[in-house]
């Protein structure tokens, strides 16, 4: 069975709204409109739509960048939006991982600067800092290496590499410090099709072991097969409308058959269940996830089979 | 937060902003330094000799004068002149704690010496005063008194400070003598002979007298042109002086009057005045000293003692108002120039947090909270400043130096000695750095609270759409 913490965030009757600048009247336009949604450990989510749907809001709401929204947004059962200024920039510090459509590198710093940020930010004794240190550069090669950047000077200018590699350089920086959930918006939307193969397998990839480097070799991937197939199984479940609470206890019913426990590795052992929720209308990233959530005129409906291919198509 | 990592990373990337803002630091500390350090060296070098070190509760009093052009006439007769009565006044003044006369010795007095010094005997008509030993007690060198003629029948005598230096700048170099310091005058004897004249020749019946005076300390209060006595000393020699002269005159009245009768009776009438005058111990006074009991009383003192009648040494005034005007100016510069230079760095750091928004965003998005983002632009802003600063004290130092070695070379030869026209005091030093590592972090927190106003997503959505 999966424990109530496998819910790693929770949104309940979240509503957001902005004023509609084409409009003189002052109307307001819906952009998420009630939306309830749980996010599990192991998780890989799409959340698919039309470009003004929303999905970089929904992302942004979720990871707590933004608080301006009505309804709760819980994680692990605690409110973000009653968290302090301090608390929120932890969560993101510490629990989650960001790859933004535009890379958001910073220009001036080198491959392994880019890498190490949230590393720098981590608020640490003294003591505990020479000990990060010390792992530092070990981990950063390991992430660089799983993003497929192994062959890339660390001490190389980030100003220097191709689309791809800059994109990679961020996902690498999502992953260093092994968050809680990856946050991805529009991943591939910049890339070539190769490259664009190269970034949903890494999403993939992460999905699959967890975000952290040292967890390579514990999940096997006949486990995480079994993950998918459970989930498809889940999305047929919930193809029957917006997501209600029923919904996500169902959801909730289909993960606790016990899928993710195989990407969890053996008891005992160190391990980061890494949720990925990604943005995107990139059909080759949606059919690699688990669940595909279509945003629509501020709902989310949760797609497959057909309905999945028409949302894809669109 | 791996907080140096990032300062590195940002002060590199941000090199040419921060020398502009560096730049502004090492101009404002280098002219903090400059006019602070000619400022101080002025007043300390050149003011504070020149003028007499009495505390500002004393002041000095002179005899109400005319003048027409450089020609003063005493106008004693008009109310502002000073003698006993006119000191009884003064100390019934409100305010007035004590006064002291500037007794005038009444006779003329040579001085005689000065082997030691200078390897030969010369002889100077000398302009003597006599001070209370209350007031200059304080200036009196250990070992030595300040009351009156000593047991072995030496006069104390006090020399002006200033009168030391005017020998040394002037006198030392053209005979070519090595200078004197304080210490080696102290207990120099020299003879005076009272009633001694060497520019008047002697009238028939004047007395004269000789003793040995020796020298017990220098003093502000002292007579710059001569040497001051105790007060009662000189009190007791123009008492002597005015009888030995009277009793000579009135013998030389006698005998004239035996081949004058018919004059006798007029001149007898004449000279019954001058015993009166006399008897009222009417010594000549050169000016006098008032104590006021408060420092916040000398303004009111000082008016009330004018409304009086009576006449201030303005020197110091004058020279102070010259010295409050000058700071007041370069007081004024000063806050310009340091008021531009905040301005610089804060507008600099405006700009430059402005192209980096986009970039704290980041940060901010990856966790940072907004107090690390704005520790992390003031640390830039401090290291920053330090460097400046150091730069700007360094060059300001290199400028006084240079500034100090012109003004000698160009300066003509002054009746006071300079040491020094600038001064490199570590307090200086000290607090022109610390203003410019102040100034460069001051002038950065407020750009960095607004670098951290922004919400992340809406600075990092103007990028992404």
């Amino acid at each position: 069975m999966l424990s109530s913490n496998d819910v790693l965030l929770e949104l309940v009757r979240v509503q957001k709204s902005f004023l509609d600048g084409e409009t003189s009247s002052g109307a307001r336009r819906t952009i998420l409109g009630g939306i309830d949604l749980e996010v599990h450990a192991g998780a890989l989510m799409a959340i698919v739509g039309a470009s003004g749907a929303g999905k970089s809001t929904l992302l942004s709401v979720m990871s707590g960048l933004d608080v301006v929204f009505d309804g709760e947004v819980r994680l692990n059962g605690r409110a973000i939006k009653a968290m302090s200024d301090d608390e929120r920039a932890r969560l993101r510090n510490e629990a989650f991982g960001f790859v933004f459509q535009s890379f958001h590198l910073l220009e001036h710093l080198t491959v392994a600067q880019n890498v190490a940020l949230p590393l720098w930010l981590v608020k640490r004794s003294a003591k505990s800092s020479k000990r990060a240190t010390d792992d530092e550069t070990d981990r950063i090669r390991e992430v660089l290496d799983r993003v497929g950047l192994g062959d890339v000077s660390p001490s190389a200018s980030v100003r220097r590499l191709s689309g791809g590699e800059r994109q990679r350089v961020a996902m690498a920086r999502a992953i260093v410090h092994r968050p809680h959930i990856l946050f991805a918006d529009e991943p591939t939307g910049n890339l070539d099709d190769a490259t664009s193969a190269l970034v949903i397998s890494v999403l993939d990839d992460l999905r699959r072991r967890g975000s952290a480097p040292s967890d390579r070799g514990t999940h096997g991937d006949g486990g995480t097969h079994g993950d998918r197939g459970k989930h498809a199984d889940r999305s047929k479940d919930a193809d029957r409308g917006a997501l209600g609470d029923g919904g996500m206890h169902g959801d909730r019913g289909a993960l606790g058959d016990g899928g993710m426990h195989g990407d969890r590795g053996a008891p005992g052992e160190h391990s980061v269940r890494c949720a990925v929720v990604v943005a995107t209308h990139d059909p080759r990233l949606a059919r690699r996830c688990d669940r595909v959530l279509r945003l629509e005129k501020g709902r989310l409906e949760e797609v497959a089979g057909d309905a999945l291919r028409d949302a894809l198509a669109d | 937060m791996r907080f140096a990592m990032l300062l590195r990373t940002e002060l590199r990337r941000s090199w040419r902003r921060l020398l502009v803002v560096s730049m502004a630091v090492v101009a404002s500390v280098s002219t903090l330094t400059v006019l602070g350090g000619l400022g101080l060296g002025v007043y300390s070098g050149v003011v504070e000799p020149l003028l007499p070190r009495l505390p500002l509760r004393l002041l000095k009093i002179e005899p109400r004068a005319v003048s027409i052009g450089p020609i003063a006439f005493d106008v004693a007769s008009l109310g502002g002149g000073l003698d006993d009565r006119a000191l009884e006044r003064l100390r019934a003044l409100k305010g007035v704690d004590a006064v002291y006369p500037i007794v005038a010795a009444s006779f003329p007095m040579r001085a005689v010496g000065g082997e030691g010094f200078i390897g030969r005997r010369i002889q100077t008509d000398v302009f003597a005063t006599g001070l209370s030993s209350e007031l200059v007690h304080d200036d009196v060198s250990a070992g030595y008194t300040f009351d009156d003629v000593d047991a072995e029948g030496r006069v104390p005598v006090l020399v002006a400070r200033r009168l030391l230096e005017l020998y040394n700048t002037t006198v030392a170099p053209a005979i070519d003598k090595p200078r004197l310091s304080s210490e080696a005058l102290i207990g120099f004897e020299f003879e005076l002979v009272l009633g001694a004249s060497v520019a008047r020749a002697a009238q028939t019946g004047d007395p004269m007298v000789r003793h040995v005076a020796r020298i017990v300390g220098l003093s502000d209060h002292a007579n710059l042109v001569g040497i001051t006595i105790p007060e009662k000393t000189l009190r007791r020699w123009n008492r002597w002086w005015a009888e030995t002269r009277r009793g000579e005159t009135q013998r030389a009245e006698t005998r004239r009057a035996e081949t004058r009768r018919a004059e006798a009776s007029r001149a007898e009438a004449s000279r019954a005045e001058r015993p009166r005058a006399s008897e009222r111990d009417d010594d000549p006074l050169s000016g006098a000293f008032v104590r006021i009991e408060d420092e916040a009383l000398v303004g009111e003192v000082s008016a009330a003692i004018e409304r009086a009648g009576f006449r201030m040494d303005e020197t110091p005034k004058l020279l102070g108002v010259a010295v409050n005007v000058g700071l007041i100016v370069s007081g004024l510069f000063l806050f310009v120039v340091i008021g531009l230079a905040v301005l610089t760095i804060a507008q600099a750091f405006f700009l430059l947090l402005r192209e980096r928004r986009f970039d704290f965003a980041i940060l901010r998005a990856l966790g940072a909270r907004r107090k690390d983002v704005r520790a992390l632009v003031v640390s830039e802003a401090a290291v920053v400043g330090a460097l400046g600063a150091v730069g700007g004290a360094t060059l300001g130092v290199g400028l006084l130096l240079g500034l100090e070695a012109w003004f000698f070379a160009k300066l003509p030869r002054l009746p006071v000695q300079l040491d020094h026209v600038v001064s490199l005091s570590p307090g200086l030093l000290i607090g022109a750095v610390g203003f410019g590592f102040m100034a460069s972090s001051l002038g950065a927190v407020v750009p960095a609270m607004m670098a951290t106003r922004e919400a992340p997503l809406d600075v990092l959505r103007g990028s992404s759409g």
